[in-house]
């Protein structure tokens, strides 16, 4: 759980906010993978976590019970060899655990989605490690496709 | 001993053995839920590779043979499930679960379909589109065994098996250099039968576009009387002829942009949809011959309907033909228990009672179709329904399904609209009789 005094902060922020058992599932996964909650915190269900290359936002849907978790790697127009990089990810897809690549409209997005009732901290730390390290990966790679 | 086997032994047909509608697995027997709870006891005791065996028994349904699975090693499993033109692959091997579907071989190359599924991936929740080394297109699910909950299995396989099934064919027709592939457990259809259903399909549409423009009634002002008459002529195509492909595809855009609430007002809609059905007279024989086999479904992408909801929806939309009676209308007063029959098939996994009384609604209404497909009953005398053959229909239907009441008193033979109207009515009234 989160401690009481962060509790009380969250909601000096958000005082209608009643955060889900998701939620503070989330934060203490936050936690564990070594963020800080509130620092992260963006409003409700809404968290972003800093990284080396970019960002992850994390979104909670409570109606679907959906936890998103997208990162942005990069842009296809920033790319030499659009059709390499397009195989590239695809091939990736295959090997990838958890995480998947994807385009929205021109970005590469690495996104991980985790549904709120098969989520524990265990399970939601090795994944968002998995999403960080890939991240960090694929930032190396496409830096070089440029 | 003769007699205690019939029991168990199909009644000899000799009727055409034609599928009609998408199967369905929304009504499983008890053993089947019990697989369920099964599966659901076996995951919470820890027990996964057990949990996915009754899973998979669940998926099951003996009498279609979708399900197949292998054990392997201690803790390993693998298994195969088909869903309409695509067979699902998948294992149990070191803690994890991995479902793919083939969709096509890739010959050369392919950017613009890259791209596209890879937007695809962006919205899909469960699964991926990917390529291995050979330029094999798959869609694949995957997941640790202590998450793979039934609930899991089930929303995770269900996704990548419509999409799969959905995806592959709309990929194939719009990149013809894709090779297909993984499709050996398709029945193929003759090319009479084909051919029937091919000329039922233009002649329908025809009709319909016909009626349209040579009734009299003004469908600017009347639009709802438009949307009765091209939306039963789609439903019933849909269940009666069961296209795979871009039709089918067509055929659910048309409808899902009809019923979406937009600020479009339903001139325009009708217009559009018109125009829609207008573009479908026009698919080749070559297209819609590649559409047209026969295959199993494991998950379904409609749900049950509550008897009342039904109830409902046909009180309600058959209240609408008294106008068109009364002015002289029938054509558009018969569209609506066309639409009504054809609604419910396409919309909602029915009761097995309910889609069979549906599909005599059709044989009676198309007769001339079913004995050009070769079945072998006559409902009608000239202009005349023959009441004992079909109310001895109903009956066997009734017989079929003991659990069900189907009141035939209710239907009327003097006048064919009255028959349809009664016919539908009856279909409202059926009484499930608890256990």
């Amino acid at each position: 759980m989160i401690p009481k005094n962060n509790m009380d902060k969250t909601y000096e922020n958000f005082t209608d906010w009643d955060p889900s058992l998701a939620s503070t599932t989330v934060e203490r996964v936050l936690e564990e993978t070594g963020f800080n909650p509130e620092d992260s915190r963006r409003g409700i269900n809404n968290w972003v976590l800093p990284l080396k290359y970019g960002t992850i936002k994390i979104e909670y849907h409570e109606g679907s019970g959906m936890i998103a978790a997208d990162t942005v790697i990069g842009n296809l127009e920033d790319v030499r060899d659009i059709h390499k990089l397009l195989v590239f990810l695809l091939i990736e897809n295959e090997k990838n655990l958890f995480v998947t690549l994807s385009l929205y409209e021109n970005q590469i997005v690495l996104s991980l989605i985790i549904y709120d009732v098969f989520m524990d901290v265990a399970t939601g730390k090795d994944k968002l490690e998995e999403l960080i390290s890939s991240a960090e990966k694929y930032n190396l790679v496409f830096s070089k496709m440029k | 001993m003769r007699r205690i086997l019939s029991h168990f032994m199909p009644e000899k047909s000799n009727e055409p053995n034609i599928m009609f509608g998408r199967n369905s697995n929304a009504f499983k027997g008890n053993e089947r839920y019990d697989y369920w709870d099964m599966s659901i006891e076996h995951f919470d005791a820890g027990r996964h590779v057990e949990s996915i065996q009754y899973f998979l028994l669940y998926l099951g349904d003996d009498g279609i043979g979708n399900v197949q699975m292998t054990k392997g090693e201690i803790d390993e499993l693998s298994f195969t499930f088909l869903q309409g033109s695509k067979r699902i692959e998948g294992s149990v091997k070191e803690g994890k679960l991995k479902a793919f579907v083939k969709i096509a071989l890739t010959t050369k190359k392919e950017t613009d379909l890259y791209r596209k599924i890879l937007e695809k991936n962006y919205y899909l929740k469960y699964c991926r589109f990917s390529m291995n080394q050979s330029g094999m297109l798959h869609l694949s699910f995957t997941s640790m065994l202590n998450e793979a909950s039934p609930y899991q299995l089930f929303y995770g396989l269900c996704e990548l098996a419509l999409v799969a099934d959905r995806e592959d064919d709309l990929i194939l027709h719009e990149y013809p250099g894709l090779k297909k592939v993984d499709s050996g457990h398709i029945r193929d259809i003759s090319e009479k039968e084909k051919r029937q259903k091919f000329e039922f399909f233009i002649d329908n549409i025809n009709k319909a576009l016909d009626i349209l423009d040579n009734s009299g009634l003004d469908c600017h002002q009347y639009p709802g009387a438009a949307s009765y008459l091209m939306l039963a002529c789609l439903f019933k195509l849909d269940f009666l002829i069961k296209p795979e492909g871009p039709v089918m595809e067509t055929i659910k855009e048309i409808q899902s942009t009809f019923f979406q609430s937009s600020s479009i007002t339903p001139q325009v809609k009708i217009q559009r949809m018109k125009n829609n059905l207008k573009e479908l007279s026009n698919v080749s024989w070559e297209d819609f011959e590649k559409e047209m086999y026969e295959v199993v479904f494991t998950f379904d992408v409609t749900s049950p309907a509550g008897k009342e909801e039904l109830k409902s929806l046909i009180y309600n939309e058959l209240g609408h033909m008294d106008f068109y009676i009364e002015n002289g209308y029938s054509v558009f007063a018969q569209a609506i228990p066309d639409y009504i029959v054809g609604y419910c098939l396409y919309n909602y996994s029915l009761l097995p009672v309910e889609k069979e009384l549906c599909l005599l609604y059709y044989k009676i209404r198309e007769q001339e179709f079913f004995q050009n497909l070769g079945y072998k009953y006559s409902f009608w005398k000239n202009t005349n329904l023959r009441k004992s053959k079909i109310k001895k229909e109903v009956m066997k239907i009734s017989k079929n399904h003991r659990n069900v009441h189907v009141d035939d008193s209710v239907l009327q033979f003097d006048d064919a609209l009255d028959f349809y109207k009664s016919f539908i009515l009856m279909l409202a009234g059926l009484q499930i009789k608890n256990k």
